[in-house]
């Protein structure tokens, strides 16, 4: 393993190699767990080509490679195995370009999702996906789970919005790829792959102009059926507000107590509604909506009047997982997501499973897209509660899978969910993925053990392969 | 010898065979089918795929035969599999605002279901009637609403496909928001199916705009640069946008001196009013006087007719180009081709998307003799302008010599790795893809 670290410092100086044990243990964690073994080096490289000379030289010595954003990831995608390499994007965090013309904007990796929008808006543009964690991921990493955000209601999730990449393969060249060059999509194949395909070193991202007017609602329920239900309501009228986003009790509650943002605290439940574009068309909508809700049984329906209240409602609702926190010494985010008109009864399972279970949860999502995000309440230290919120976390799942929907919405599978991958895929669709995998990466160099299945259930995708 | 190769597929259950003359209905390019198989079911399709490529044979996926000569001509033709029995809607729920169709669903049959529920799939595709879902994803073909709704890969959310082993592999679903496992509808589209059969697509749909309009004027002399800067600073977007020039007789508006510009709204019936307030002030500072307008289905209608211009061929004597960039630089390109064109004695017409930076011009020779004269001089001018120029249709002969897909790749090899893995006997379409794959 020296003999790595060596060579890595040989091509890329001391300063971009890390190898000391605490200097590690920084990076053997995501957002959803922290790892048990340490990775053998760190490398943080300043360019594309020192990231093309780290994965060769850690191809030549055998070492699998584990790309990481801001380690903000909820599968434990970028999580290590022992005695991987880890590249980190940190320092590769410029904008390239901004095209205001073609509305175009060419980034590194390891840049903050939100310093784009930020370095956009005196042109009137921005970057339409944000996730809840724009400020601390990096967009690198939202390429790496094809993260979404409250506002893909409307403007798709990062898929949608990354028009070309610059990636280094396993055999360390540095490639590029964009939806408007000939050939296969790699860029749609690589968005969301978890870093098992390549290592992505620039991206080519689509601007959005700023909307003539944005418009901030509050909606109240005394049941979180009622507002289940009208979200239904209003995707089954046609109408696509640019957000939709629901809370319940136990999170409407620990978001006020952090944010003070003005939500109402004996409310069984919240939604959040945003629509934006023209003045005419926000007008149309807002009206349209605002009955869908009212007939819904809205308790109340009120407007964000100024530009503060708007970004208050908002922070709150992106600070939400952090808030929980208050409640309890941990959670465990679950993400799924489930046909739009499902949606009220998704939310009772949820409600069920964790009541049998004995455990408190917590809703918060992206109600407009299925997208599921039930926050379950525990104590790490009580092995019991650690133990029902696995299994209450695999029923949702399942429930979820038979109301025709899927076991993650944005988060990714990662470690956390390779094995539940055959309750949605069958054993010939698997082998279809695997087969990409073993074209574009066949030693399994990049994240090797995410995605899919581990041990038996793998020789089941490898003999489907075979047949 | 072949005949024997071809026994295997009339043990299929669920799958017609159709050989002789009747296979000649099956056209691709110049040439004609020999034999045909439609496969009834999945299962069939899957079969198929297998035994053909077990028997080393050729297969071209058919779909509605509207874009068979796009590519390369194919190294050999065995076997077509039709798709057109694989068709109809597999599940719809307006609610919630997905749909599941199989892959020889026609575009119109599709738009009608959707629109009896006031819901618009919005990939427009040449000539709906005929052309299928399946063969405008693996076409990747972006009508002229791209630029505002996305490309076929955007509104796709599932992918069921058969592989030439036989398998058939899902990937996606029926939700909105999805990244369990690799998206490989991503892989598919656009790939001209050389990877594999595209049995059944799901995609996100969307509320039609309750208001529709297209507005149409003819541009006079030294208009067109000045209306360029002008759509752009609109407001309010407009869905599509494009200037155009020739296409005689085939767009119900008038063309000027630097022929026409044509716009499509879509919105609330407020916004509209107001989009075509400021379309008219801009067009009118622009220096162009009136303007044509058509609304709701009429609106449908005209915009239909600009999307068919990507599949107006005439007949063994055209050749057509889609450019990338700036628009303003396309617009000089076309401009520079029209030059050339009067020397060669060709016909040009064109029609730039404002909105998303493509021009698609069409030439045109007074005979197929005349073109195989007078072509090379253009396709020597658009490869020095744009190398990423697409060749969308031409004779074979332009097709087999012309690098059709523009330049190749950087990740050329590793695009072939993946065909090899896919596909190894190289059955499907062998030879029409980016770099003869
Ligand atoms: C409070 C909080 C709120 C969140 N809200 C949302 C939300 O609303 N929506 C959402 O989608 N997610 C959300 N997340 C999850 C997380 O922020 C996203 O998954 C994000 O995209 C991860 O970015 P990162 O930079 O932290 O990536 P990391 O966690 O470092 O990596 C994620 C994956 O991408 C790969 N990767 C990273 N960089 C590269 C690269 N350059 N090339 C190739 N692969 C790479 C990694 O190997 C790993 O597989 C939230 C997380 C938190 C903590």
């Amino acid at each position: 393993m020296s003999g790595l670290v060596d060579d890595l410092i040989a091509a890329l100086g001391p300063e971009a190699v890390l190898h000391q044990l605490e200097d590690l243990r920084v990076y053997a964690y995501d957002g959803y767990r922290s790892g048990d073994a340490l990775p053998s080096a760190a490398i943080l490289p300043r360019d594309t080509k020192e990231v093309a000379r780290a994965v060769r030289i850690c191809g030549e010595h055998g070492v699998p490679i584990v790309a990481r954003g801001a380690g903000t990831g909820l599968c434990g995608a970028a999580v290590p195995p022992a005695g991987a390499a880890v590249i980190s994007l940190a320092r590769m965090n410029r904008i390239l370009e901004i095209d205001t013309h073609r509305r175009r904007a060419r980034v590194q990796p390891g840049l903050m999702n939100l310093k784009l929008s930020d370095a956009a808006k005196p042109h009137g543009l921005f970057y339409a996906p944000d996730p809840s964690s724009q400020k601390i991921s990096s967009i690198g990493g939202n390429v790496g789970t094809n993260a979404g955000g409250p506002h893909c209601l409307s403007y798709g999730v990062t898929t949608n919005n990354v028009l070309g990449l610059e990636f280094v393969g396993d055999d360390g060249e540095v490639y590029r790829c964009h939806q408007d060059d000939p050939g296969y999509d790699l860029t749609g194949v690589l968005v969301g792959s978890e870093g098992t395909l390549g290592i992505v070193t620039e991206i080519d991202v689509r601007l959005r102009r700023l909307p003539e007017e944005t418009r901030v609602f509050l909606a109240v329920y005394d049941s979180l059926d009622a507002a289940s239900a009208t979200v239904s309501e209003i995707i089954g009228h046609g109408l696509l507000p640019t957000a939709l986003e629901m809370m319940d009790k136990v999170m409407i509650k620990a978001v006020e107590e952090a944010f003070h943002a003005g939500y109402p605290q004996d409310a069984e439940a919240v939604l959040l509604v945003e629509v934006a574009g023209s003045r005419e068309g926000t007008a149309e909508a807002e009206h349209a909506v605002a009955r869908i809700a009212k007939d819904g049984g809205a308790l109340t329906w009120r407007a964000a009047r100024t530009q503060d209240e708007r970004d208050a409602l908002w922070a709150a609702r992106k600070g939400a997982a952090g808030a929980v926190g208050r409640l309890a010494p941990n959670y465990y985010i679950q993400d799924a997501t489930v046909p739009r008109t499902r949606l009220p009864e998704a939310l009772r399972a949820v409600e069920e499973i964790a009541h049998d279970h004995a455990l408190i949860v917590a809703n918060v999502f992206h109600a407009g897209d299925g997208n599921l995000h039930p926050l379950l309440l525990f104590d790490r230290r009580v092995p019991r509660e650690v133990e029902a919120v696995v299994r209450a976390g695999t029923e949702i799942l399942k429930h979820c899978i038979a109301l025709g929907g899927t076991i993650s919405g944005e988060h990714g599978i990662g470690y956390e969910k390779r094995e539940a991958l055959p309750l949605v895929f069958s054993t010939q669709d698997l082998a279809a993925m695997v087969r990409l995998r073993d074209t574009l990466d066949p030693h399994a160099l990049f994240n090797p053990g995410k995605i899919f299945p581990s041990g038996a259930s793998c020789a089941e995708v490898r003999e489907g392969h075979a047949r | 010898m072949l005949a024997d190769a071809y026994a295997p597929l009339r043990e299929i259950p669920d799958l017609d065979v159709i050989d002789g003359s009747q296979a000649g209905v099956f056209r691709i390019g110049e040439q004609r089918a020999r034999l045909a198989v439609r496969p009834r079911t999945h299962a069939a399709a899957a079969a198929a795929l297998r035994a053909c490529a077990a028997a080393g044979l050729h297969v071209v996926p058919y779909g509605g035969g509207t874009a068979q000569t796009l590519g390369h001509p194919p190294f050999r033709i065995d076997v077509v599999l039709a798709l057109d029995l694989l068709r109809g809607i597999h599940a719809y729920d307006p609610h919630d605002l997905t749909l599941s169709v199989e892959a020889g669903t026609t575009l119109a049959e599709l738009a009608q279901t959707l629109a009896r529920a006031g819901q618009h799939l919005p990939l427009d595709g040449a000539q709906p009637a005929r052309a299928t879902v399946g063969g405008l994803l693996a076409t990747g073909h972006a009508g002229w609403r791209a630029g505002t709704y996305g490309r076929p890969r955007d509104l796709l959310i599932g992918l069921r496909t058969a592989l030439t082993d036989g398998s058939q592999a899902l990937s996606g679903g029926m939700v909105v928001k999805n990244v369990t496992g690799y998206d490989l509808g991503k892989l598919h589209a656009g790939a001209l199916g050389t990877l594999g059969v595209i049995l059944r697509a799901n995609f996100k749909v969307m509320p039609l705009a309750p208001a529709r309009r297209f507005v149409a004027a003819a541009l006079p002399e030294g208009t067109r640069a000045s209306v360029l800067t002008r759509i752009d600073t609109l407001i309010l977007r407009p869905s599509a946008a494009l200037v155009l020039r020739g296409w005689e007789g085939e767009l119900p508006w008038k063309s000027g001196d630097e022929g026409s510009i044509a716009v499509m709204l879509e919105g609330a019936a407020g916004e509209i009013d107001r989009a075509t307030r400021d379309l008219r002030s801009a067009l009118g500072a622009a220096g162009i006087p009136g303007a044509s307008i058509f609304d709701q289905a009429r609106a449908d209608d005209a915009l239909a007719q600009l999307n068919d211009l990507w599949g107006s061929e005439i007949g063994g004597r055209s050749a057509a180009y889609c450019l990338r960039d700036d628009t303003t630089r396309l617009i000089s390109w076309a401009a520079m081709l029209e030059r050339i064109a009067v020397t060669e004695q060709m016909a040009v017409d064109f029609a730039a998307d404002l909105l998303d930076g493509r021009l698609l011009v069409r030439l045109a020779a007074p005979t197929g003799h005349a073109l195989r004269s007078s072509l090379p001089s253009c396709e020597e001018f658009i490869r020095k302008e744009a190398p990423g120029a697409r060749l969308l249709h031409a004779p074979e002969w332009a097709r087999r010599e012309f690098p059709v897909w523009g330049g190749e790749p950087s990740a050329i090899a590793r695009m072939r790795e993946i065909k090899r893995a896919f596909d190894p006997a190289g059955t499907l379409n062998a030879g029409r893809y980016v770099g003869k794959i």
